[in-house]
């Protein structure tokens, strides 16, 4: 069996996952650190908004080290955590939201703004006159009018989200006829208000790049699966953490925790050929409720320092930690903002026990 | 989990894999993994017709597999489809031909000279676009004579690896084959060349898969000793490696026989970075490196078929235990390439269409050479960009040769050409 080492080893690459491996990899200073993972997390089901804590005060620190991390990896959010504002929806509805990444953030409700709803020809995943129709039903302030541009089409097809992102990432000419068509349409409002469509990889400089051409904010709105919005903040989250050379292990789920005495040696990962084994000094599982079956003997119960607990009371490891909707199940509403202060706190715990084993 | 048949059911639509396919960044009508594997796939168990040309422009990179999050071995889907795909006769032949490429090394190596000259003139290149379907555009790799055989590096060592060449550096790429040896018995391993012809993956590729079934089925035969015995199988190639890891089972897992020595084959090859990654972490690689400074910039390229091993990126990591060297992880995506659709006329502009996000970054980079393992992305880079590419076990050779330089223990300081 292929083997190995790792200081920590993080299983799961959505948003408590990818808490985890940053927080790691910025209060470690070095450690070696893997992020392993069978797919994507839910990313495609939405935008990242994080609509509240689960109960933690505004101010904690897990919510200042993802901004810093959002920033540097070019997605940056906004909002403010003391007080949700409302974003518009593609259902015509209003989500309380306390932080967004900037592109969704820019639609929040400000009373008196008239905003555009632009449609796009050809592209049915998003309906501008039944958008704007139920907004002003919602009478929140806002004026909301349909618009719609025409943009050119591949071979004569229909759009897709994914096509419209795909060519934003990759066609000059494509964001420049974008912008002058959103520019035409902005003249008379003071916020365009479009599908999530700009491009899968793109940076808050290309995002400001198009607002200066148009001439005011452009924001967007998640779609159906998949959201191109989530699909860019797992991309660029992805890519920026391997920049600071974390070993990203993506496609092959875990199909064991390596636990004895109390201690979690590493886990087992079914890739092809052989499985390979990745021995860790600590472990963070964030893959989701699923991976309950990897922890026998869980009561569901958990310590104050996010490890799993047997029927005992007694930890199952002392250096294995949970994050995310495995260590919350119940958790239905506030999931991005649990799993960033649950990745968040199992890195520092994970860390603080390292810490623990150098003083003895 | 993958390569096992999973329902069609777990399939929840939400476009994971289409949203990671770079054939769909590229070109508007591809309909993407999704359609072409679990969607058509329910058709294709009810037997309804339900062939597509598009089967045809699957790369395999099995990116698709490596995003969705339920496990779905979408590409595998796809390339059950391709084997059942009916083809018109022109590019039935061509395809017959890229199938076996080392069928086409074993004839252009009996008078290489020869042949080299004559696929590198333009008239030739443009018979072949007319009448084969080949990119007039591609240069064909050089072909030599010479083969790696035999037991290298017998007197440093206790450990063996057997090496499984590959098409590529068997027939064009030889100088590699014994940086390979050089690299391994600098660390005490000798080095059995394996008499194993083409892994098969390029007949699967080219939805040849009774070809592809002997191919794996010969090497299985060749390599299971080995494997029996408790002999790495290594190989530098990544397609290989992926193949090797996987088509044994994939083509051969019907017959219980087989299929267990399937098993134990699959089970004991290593891609070479990765054999050599794992060393490290137990502190068995040699690191008598010289300064490799003098190499300037490089630009570090990560093949499809490395992350799907799951293997992250070895030999970024090896190279960067090197003193001096600066190098850059590119993470730009597939190059297009894709073994041997780059070469097919009709598959060309998309081939090149996908590196795009690579090109880009390479030019963004400015490096020197480009360091990939996989032969085909680097002709492809180095076609698309202009820049020189290189295998990393080459630049380690390298710095292993300057650390005797500096020792005065000989063997000169050799620049990647
Ligand atoms: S990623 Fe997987 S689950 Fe999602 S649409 Fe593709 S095959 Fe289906
Ligand atoms: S294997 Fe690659 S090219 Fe083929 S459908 Fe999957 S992602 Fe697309």
């Amino acid at each position: 069996m292929g083997r190995q080492t790792f200081d920590l080893v993080v299983v799961g690459a959505g948003l408590a996952g990818l808490a985890a491996t940053a927080t790691a990899v910025a209060a470690s200073g070095g450690a070696r650190v893997a992020l392993v993972h069978a797919g994507l997390g839910t990313f495609v089901y939405g935008a990242g908004g994080v609509a509240d804590l689960g109960g933690v005060a505004a101010d904690h620190p897990a919510v200042r080290d993802f901004r810093a991390l959002v920033d540097a990896a070019g997605v940056p959010y906004d909002g403010d955590l003391g007080q949700s504002q409302l974003l518009p929806t593609i259902l015509g509805t209003l989500l309380p939201v306390n932080l967004a990444p900037r592109s969704l953030w820019n639609g929040r409700v400000r009373s008196g703004t008239r905003a555009a709803v632009v449609g796009i020809a050809g592209l049915s995943a998003f309906d501008a006159d039944f958008v704007a129709e139920r907004l002003n039903r919602l009478a929140c302030g806002c004026c909301y009018q349909a618009r719609r541009i025409e943009l050119p089409r591949q071979d004569g097809l229909p759009h897709s989200v994914l096509e419209l992102a795909n060519r934003f990432d990759r066609d000059p000419a494509f964001r420049q006829t974008l912008a002058e068509q959103l520019r035409r349409v902005a003249a008379d409002y003071d916020v365009v208000l479009i599908p999530a469509i700009l491009g899968q990889w793109s940076d808050a400089g290309q995002m400001a790049e198009l607002e200066t051409a148009v001439g005011c904010p452009v924001a967007e709105m998640a779609t159906l699966p998949p959201s191109v919005a989530g699909l860019r903040l797992s991309n660029r989250l992805l890519a920026h953490l391997r920049g600071q050379g974390v070993d990203i292990f993506g496609g092959y789920p875990v199909t064991a925790l390596e636990v004895e005495n109390a201690r979690c040696r590493g886990v087992h990962v079914a890739t092809p050929g052989h499985a390979r084994h990745f021995a860790a000094s600590a472990v963070i599982l964030a893959s989701g409720p699923h991976s309950a079956n990897l922890l026998p003997g869980w009561s569901g119960d958990q310590d104050s320092r996010r490890r799993p607990l047997d029927h005992q009371g007694r930890f199952l490891a002392d250096n294995l930690y949970l994050a995310g909707a495995l260590a919350d199940p119940e958790a239905r509403h506030g999931g991005n903002g649990r799993a960033i202060v649950g990745g968040h706190g199992a890195a520092l715990a994970a860390f603080e026990r390292e810490d623990d084993h150098a003083t003895h | 989990m993958r390569h096992t048949d999973v329902t069609l059911d777990n399939c929840l639509k939400c476009s994971d894999c289409n949203a990671a396919c770079p054939v769909m960044t590229a070109h508007p009508r591809y309909p993407g993994p999704k359609h072409l594997g679990p969607e058509l796939e329910k058709l294709r168990r009810e037997g309804l017709p339900c062939d597509s040309e598009w089967l045809e422009y699957c790369l395999g990179c099995e990116r698709c597999d490596m995003a969705c999050p339920n496990q779905v071995n979408v590409a595998e889907l796809i390339a059950r489809a391709k084997a059942a795909h009916k083809k018109p006769l022109r590019r039935r032949l061509r395809d017959w031909l890229l199938a076996r490429p080392g069928l086409l090394g074993q004839v252009i190596s009996l008078a290489p000279a020869v042949a080299n000259r004559v696929l590198a003139l333009g008239v030739v290149r443009r018979l072949m676009s007319l009448t084969a379907g080949i990119a007039a555009e591609r240069s064909f790799p050089a072909y030599a004579r010479v083969k790696l055989a035999g037991v290298h590096g017998r007197s440093r060592g206790a450990e063996r690896v057997v090496f499984f060449q590959g098409c590529s550096m068997r027939y064009n790429e030889q100088a590699l084959g014994r940086d390979c040896i050089a690299l391994l018995a600098e660390n005490g391993i000798e080095t059995e060349m394996s008499e194993a012809g083409c892994c098969g993956y390029p007949a699967l590729a080219n939805g040849d898969p009774a070809e592809a079934r002997r191919r794996v089925r010969a090497n299985l035969e060749l390599l299971y000793q080995a494997a029996e015995n408790g002999t790495p199988i290594v190989t530098a190639c990544t397609s290989c490696g992926q193949m090797l890891k996987t088509g044994f089972t994939l083509l051969l897992g019907d017959d219980p026989e087989l299929a267990a020595k399937a098993r134990v084959v699959e089970s004991a090859v290593r891609d070479l970075g990765e054999f050599l990654i794992e060393r490290a972490d137990q502190g068995h690689l040699s690191l008598r490196f010289g300064d490799c400074g003098h190499l300037g910039r490089l630009a570090y390229h990560s093949p499809c078929h490395q992350a799907t091993q799951g293997l992250s990126r070895p030999w970024f990591h090896l190279l960067r235990m090197v003193p001096g060297i600066e190098i850059e992880d590119l993470n730009a995506g597939c190059c297009g390439m894709a073994g041997t659709f780059g070469f097919k006329q009709e598959k060309y502009p998309v081939s090149l269409s996908i590196g795009q996000r690579l090109f880009q970054a390479i030019a963004q980079a400015a490096p020197r050479q480009v360091v990939s393992e996989c032969p085909t992305c680097r002709m492809q880079i180095t076609h698309g960009s202009g820049v020189p590419s290189v295998h990393p076990a080459t630049l380690l050779v390298m710095a292993y040769e300057q650390r005797k330089v500096v020792d005065g223990g000989g063997g000169g300081a050799r620049l990647a050409s």
